[in-house]
């Protein structure tokens, strides 16, 4: 759909995110030394490093991401909100307190305490930098989304005004400044999340059956217009096309029991329906309740059980996209109204990647479930940006409250991101074609300055989290590439000047990649992040705690071929040969999509067999 | 060095909440893989336990977390 903005959104917006980063340049204004710069002295209170967790934390996929998956897929987008929690306690329970004992400023730091290795060092800050800048796709996807409908911008330019804003930040005072950066916006994004759900469940839900136009075959047959004679392509998905007079192209969907009216978008060609997209000529918004319970029309002022157990009794009208690959035309998206139960909505297998989890065999699909959540529940403690936030407290008591603080404010905000999805999945506000607008969409429908705040506080979202990760990355380029690998030591404040020029080569190429995916759902290509991060950083980090028999070479390793082999799967996978090379998923190699069941085990195993190899080897070595 | 690191080793408490959260959540994986009828089925409040579970999958979260930072503060 094209952007429609108001200028009270854009003041509120643009009113809203001066306040934020004015607040956190003078917050952030002492720190200058390297320890300042990358771990903000160890002196941030264990509550406001709590909510920066969950600042940090709670990105673009967890608040456009997962809104988005629910809205049009339902429970499946909650599994990620599950997932994601989960792994908080793998933080706490496992690695926090070792980590914190063992590192100063990086991930790198820890892992390489107990060797002083060079391979592990290099191998390690590697895996910092991939993992940000996996992370950081989604982030500056999610910027391009927002600012497409504010401001009217095109994606790209969301994109750049982001990644300018997040380089100003993290150059200008690091990790204290980025930390406020997380802390107000956590806590804004908390806070205005309970009162949208709030409104949310007071509005309630109305019955629009006229959303859903179905004619008989009789009726069909008499339609007037032009039938389009097309290929296969069309006809094997069972769609039939009328050309108007106008030139308009009407595209019907047969079902057994008749035809029902579609909507089609060709991106390329910028064309709906046949004719040029412009605001009079768009997508349909979408998203409505067909038949509520009993006889009710409405139901209204709901608790948070009756509007979950309503909408399960109801019927809604959800609109999948089906692709077509037309020999003249190129891709053309066709959204097809399709009326659904709300028991299949809110029970796992609604999106196609988990399609398989309705089946009652067990099949390959299923497979990727449970890589999925194993990837989730894994990922957390590996992530780069969120370990650093170890060092920021000062001791191993405030790194447990700070947690436990960060985990009751994100399981809280996930439980409203199933309210905000299924709310806006009967908003009657959503993109057909972009499923990440639909919290800002579903916020609109109460009025600009909800929008304009949401969009605000989404905005500051993705600066909290891209801040955090674009510091990670430059602590692993200035701490452990250049002095660490390279020999260089360098003095506080060289060392400091390193960090903020590796965070503005990051946030160039992080602004490169943005632009490259910016068609794929966020929470995705968050999901995606986890594998990585799980399966080259997990394996050496918990073998590096709990196994006396590891050596350097076996750590080394295991990063390496985690990386390598999550990498390459997720590049063979289904998804990136549709959204990367443009590809049908026939051309994929990797059975599923997600990784992480194969390669964490694999780096495990490489880790263990290579350490024992050289363990033996060392000890061969002595006794001679 | 070998010091540090076993001051750095969690404690058997943290370990063991944490195996009975991953009970928790691999029944959870386990459910919706091979019993995905199951978790279609009403139980209270007129709310599947897809629900229910994933709800009790995030209260457990915060519980388990609180638990362990008040027992570490009383030994330290």
């Amino acid at each position: 759909m094209l952007p429609s903005s108001s200028t009270l959104a854009i003041i509120i917006f643009f009113a809203f995110a001066g306040l934020v980063l004015g607040i956190s340049f003078w917050l952030g204004r002492k720190a200058k030394s390297a320890a300042g710069y990358f771990a903000a002295h160890g002196e941030i209170h264990w509550f406001v490093n709590g909510i920066a967790f969950a600042g940090d934390y709670l990105s673009a996929a967890s608040f456009l991401g997962i809104c988005g998956m629910i809205a049009f897929y339902g429970y499946d987008g909650f599994l990620y909100a599950i997932g994601y929690l989960a792994g908080w306690l793998v933080a706490l329970f496992v690695v926090a307190e070792p980590l914190r004992k063992l590192g100063k400023f990086t991930f790198a730091d820890a892992l390489d305490a107990k060797f002083g290795s060079r391979a592990i060092k290099t191998t390690a800050a590697l895996s910092t930098l991939i993992v940000s800048l996996f992370y950081l796709i989604p982030q500056m996807v999610g910027a391009g989304v927002l600012v497409k409908p504010l401001l009217g911008l095109p994606q790209e330019a969301g994109v750049i005004i982001v990644g300018c804003l997040v380089i100003a930040i993290v150059t200008t005072a690091g990790m204290v400044s980025t930390t406020w950066v997380q802390f107000i916006k956590g806590m804004m994004l908390v806070v205005f999340c309970t009162i949208l759900v709030a409104m949310i469940l007071c509005r309630g839900f109305t019955e629009k059956p006229g959303d859903f136009k179905k004619i008989d075959a009789a009726t069909f047959a008499a339609l007037p217009g032009e039938r389009l004679v097309d290929g296969a392509v069309w006809s094997d998905k069972k769609l039939s096309r009328i050309k108007l007079g106008d030139g308009q192209v009407q595209t019907w969907k047969q079902l057994a029991d008749g035809y029902v009216l579609c909507q089609t978008l060709n991106k390329k060609a910028e064309l709906v329906n046949g004719l040029k997209q412009t605001v009079a000529n768009d997508l349909l918004p979408v998203g409505s309740i067909l038949d509520l319970p009993g006889d009710a029309k409405e139901a209204k002022n709901l608790s948070p059980s009756e509007f979950l157990s309503t909408l399960q009794d109801s019927t809604v009208l959800t609109w999948p996209e089906v692709r077509i690959k037309d020999p003249k035309e190129g891709e053309v998206c066709v959204y097809v109204p399709t009326p659904v139960k709300g028991e299949t909505l809110l029970t796992p297998g609604g999106l196609p990647t988990f399609k398989a989890l309705k089946d009652k065999e067990f099949t390959v699909g299923k497979l990727d479930f449970i890589s999925l959540m194993i990837a989730l529940f894994c990922g957390t403690a590996s992530l780069p940006h969120i370990l650093i936030r170890y060092y920021t407290v000062k001791d191993a008591s405030a790194v447990r409250k700070s947690t436990v603080v960060g985990i009751a404010a994100i399981g809280f905000f996930y439980i409203l991101t199933l309210f905000l999805g299924l709310g806006a999945m009967a908003s009657g506000a959503l993109d057909p074609s972009n499923n990440n607008m639909s919290a800002p969409l579903l916020a609109r429908t109460f009025g600009e300055w909800p929008f304009a705040l949401v969009c605000a506080i989404a905005f500051t979202t993705v600066l909290g989290t891209v801040a955090g990760l674009i510091l990670a990355a430059s602590g692993a380029v200035a701490h452990d590439i250049i002095t660490g690998l390279l020999g260089h030591d360098l003095e506080e404040h060289a060392k400091v000047k390193a960090g903020k020029i590796a965070a503005v080569v990051v946030g160039v190429l992080a602004m490169g990649l943005g632009i490259l995916f910016k068609d794929m759902n966020v929470n995705f290509l968050v999901a995606w992040a986890f594998n990585v991060a799980a399966s080259a950083n997990l394996p050496a980090l918990l073998m590096i705690l709990f196994w006396s028999g590891t050596t350097k070479q076996g750590v080394a390793a295991s990063i390496s071929v985690g990386l390598i082999s999550s990498i390459g799967w997720i590049l063979c996978s289904k998804e990136a040969c549709i959204n990367l090379y443009g590809l049908t998923e026939k051309a994929a190699i990797a059975p599923f999509s997600q990784p992480a069941i194969v390669t964490i085990p694999l780096a495990f195993l490489v880790l263990v067999i290579v350490s024992l190899a050289t363990k033996k080897k060392t000890t061969s070595i002595t006794q001679n | 060095m070998r010091h540090d690191l076993d001051q750095g080793r969690t404690s058997r408490r943290g370990l063991a909440l944490f195996g009975f959260y991953v009970l928790a959540y691999g029944g959870f994986m386990a459910v919706a893989v091979c019993r995905p009828d199951l978790m279609a089925k009403k139980i209270g409040n007129g709310v599947n336990l897809a629900i229910h579970w994933g709800f009790a999958l995030i209260g457990l979260a915060v519980l388990l977390s609180a638990i362990y930072m008040f027992a570490k503060g009383k030994d330290e």
